[in-house]
C-alpha cells in the first residue's frame, strides 16, 4: 500500500514536471509567434519606407529626406557614386588616331544614396539599402 | 448477468501515463509549430528585405555602367567615327540588306572605331544574346547585412529593324545606323543578407531595344567632281544616340556568372 502511494506520487510529480515544461514551451512559442507578428508588421513598414526612399532616388527625383517616420528614424547619406573596376578591356581601334579610352570620369556626377532605417526606441537597424541615381 | 471487468490499478496508471504522454506530445507539436511559424516569418521578412536591397543595388550598378557607356559613346566613339571614310560608310549603309549583314557591319564599325569590347554574345544572358559592343563594371553598395557586390554590363547592338540606310540628296549624304541597348546586372549579398553567400539574388534587368532604337548618324558633304578636298571624304557631323530602352525583369534565359 505504501509503495503504491509512493509510486503514484512519483508519477504525479513526473507528469506535473512534463506538463509544466510543455506548458512553458507552449507559452513561449505563443509569445514568440506574437512577437514575430509584431516584428513582421514593423518590418513591412520599414521595407515600405526603404522602398519609397530608394525608388525616389532611382527614378531621378533626388535623394529622399531623412527624419522620423512612425517608430523609425530614416537616415539618408549621399556621396558621389563610384565603381570598383571595369571588367572589360577597351578595344584598341584600328583607325589612325582613334581614341581607345573608356570614359569613367562622369560616374562621379551620379549620386549614391544610402537609406538606413533604425528603430527609434532602441537604435537597432531594421532596414538598409543603397542605389545610384540614373544618368 | 455478466460482471463488468474493471481495470486493475497498474492498468489505470498505464492508461494515465499514456494519456499524459499523448497530451504532452500534442502540446509539444503545437509549440514546435508555432516556433516554426515565427522562424519562417522572420526568414521571409529578412529575405524580402535582402531582395529589395539587391534590386536597388542592381539598378544602381546599371546606372553606373550606363553612364560609362553613354559618356564613352558621346566622347571617344563620336570622335573616332569622325574618321570613317565616306566609301566605308556608304558600304555599311548600302550592304546592310539583312539583319546578319547589319550585324557584320556593326561589328566592323565597333571593332574599328569603338573603344568597347566586342563580344559574340551579350554576356551571361538572355533573349537571343546578340553580338554586342560592351562595357562592364563592378562595384559595391551597402546592403541590409553588409556590403553587396554588383556586376553589370551595358552594350550597343544592331537591331533587326529598321536596317541601316545610306541616303544621298545631292547636297549631303547620310548613313543612319539604328542601334539598340542591352544592360544586365547581378548582385551578390553577404552571408547574412542573402539566401547564401555568393548567390544570385534574382535580379536581371535588361534594356531591350527594337521598338525604340537609337541611331548612329554620319553626315557627309557632297562635293562637286571638280573640287574634292580630303575633308570631303570624312563626316561633317557625327551623332550617336543611345536609346533609353525598356526594363525587363526576370529573364528566364539568364545565366549566373561568378561573383566579381
Amino acid at each position: 500500500m505504501r509503495a503504491r502511494r509512493g509510486g503514484s506520487l512519483v508519477e504525479a510529480l513526473v507528469a506535473s514536471a512534463v506538463l509544466a515544461a510543455v506548458g512553458l514551451a507552449l507559452v513561449e512559442s505563443v509569445a514568440a509567434a506574437a512577437n514575430a507578428g509584431t516584428r513582421a508588421a514593423a518590418g513591412a513598414q520599414a521595407r515600405r519606407l526603404l522602398e519609397q526612399g530608394l525608388e525616389q532616388a532611382r527614378s531621378g527625383r533626388g535623394a529622399p529626406s531623412g527624419g522620423t517616420a512612425g517608430p523609425f528614424t530614416v537616415a539618408v547619406a549621399t556621396q558621389p557614386a563610384s565603381f570598383g573596376a571595369l571588367t572589360t578591356p577597351a578595344n584598341a581601334p584600328s583607325c589612325g588616331g582613334c581614341s581607345g579610352a573608356i570614359a569613367t570620369g562622369g560616374v562621379g556626377s551620379l549620386t549614391q544614396v544610402t537609406v538606413t532605417i533604425t528603430d527609434t526606441a532602441d537604435g537597432s537597424v531594421v532596414a538598409r539599402g543603397a542605389t545610384v541615381t540614373p544618368p | 448477468m455478466p460482471r463488468s471487468r474493471r481495470p486493475s490499478g497498474r492498468a489505470r496508471r498505464g492508461q494515465a501515463l499514456l494519456g499524459a504522454l499523448i497530451a504532452a506530445g500534442a502540446v509539444g507539436l503545437l509549440a514546435a509549430g508555432l516556433y516554426g511559424l515565427a522562424f519562417e516569418g522572420a526568414q521571409a521578412g529578412h529575405a524580402s528585405l535582402a531582395q529589395l536591397a539587391a534590386m536597388s543595388a542592381a539598378e544602381g550598378g546599371l546606372n553606373v555602367t550606363l553612364k560609362i557607356l553613354n559618356d564613352t559613346a558621346n566622347q571617344a566613339l563620336v570622335q573616332n567615327l569622325g574618321q570613317v571614310p565616306r566609301s566605308t560608310a556608304q558600304a555599311w549603309g548600302q550592304q546592310s540588306t539583312s539583319y546578319s549583314a547589319a550585324q557584320q557591319n556593326f561589328q566592323a564599325m565597333m571593332t574599328g572605331y569603338g573603344p568597347f569590347e566586342w563580344v559574340a554574345a551579350f554576356p551571361d544572358t538572355a533573349q537571343a544574346a546578340p553580338p554586342a559592343a560592351i562595357v562592364g563594371a563592378s562595384g559595391t553598395l551597402p546592403g541590409p547585412g553588409g556590403t553587396l557586390k554588383w556586376s553589370a554590363y551595358a552594350g550597343l547592338i544592331a537591331v533587326p529593324s529598321p536596317l541601316p540606310t545610306w541616303q544621298d540628296n545631292g547636297v549631303v549624304a547620310t548613313l543612319t545606323f539604328p542601334i539598340g541597348l542591352l544592360a544586365h546586372a547581378w548582385v551578390w549579398g553577404p552571408p547574412d543578407a542573402s539566401p547564401g553567400a555568393g548567390q544570385y539574388l534574382g535580379e536581371v534587368t535588361g534594356y531591350s531595344p527594337p521598338n525604340v532604337p537609337g541611331a548612329i548618324v554620319l553626315t557627309y558633304q557632297d562635293c562637286p567632281n571638280y573640287y574634292q578636298p580630303p575633308s570631303c571624304g570624312y563626316p561633317t557631323a557625327v551623332q550617336v544616340t543611345v536609346p533609353a530602352g525598356q526594363l525587363i525583369l526576370n529573364d528566364p534565359n539568364a545565366q549566373v556568372p561568378p561573383p566579381p
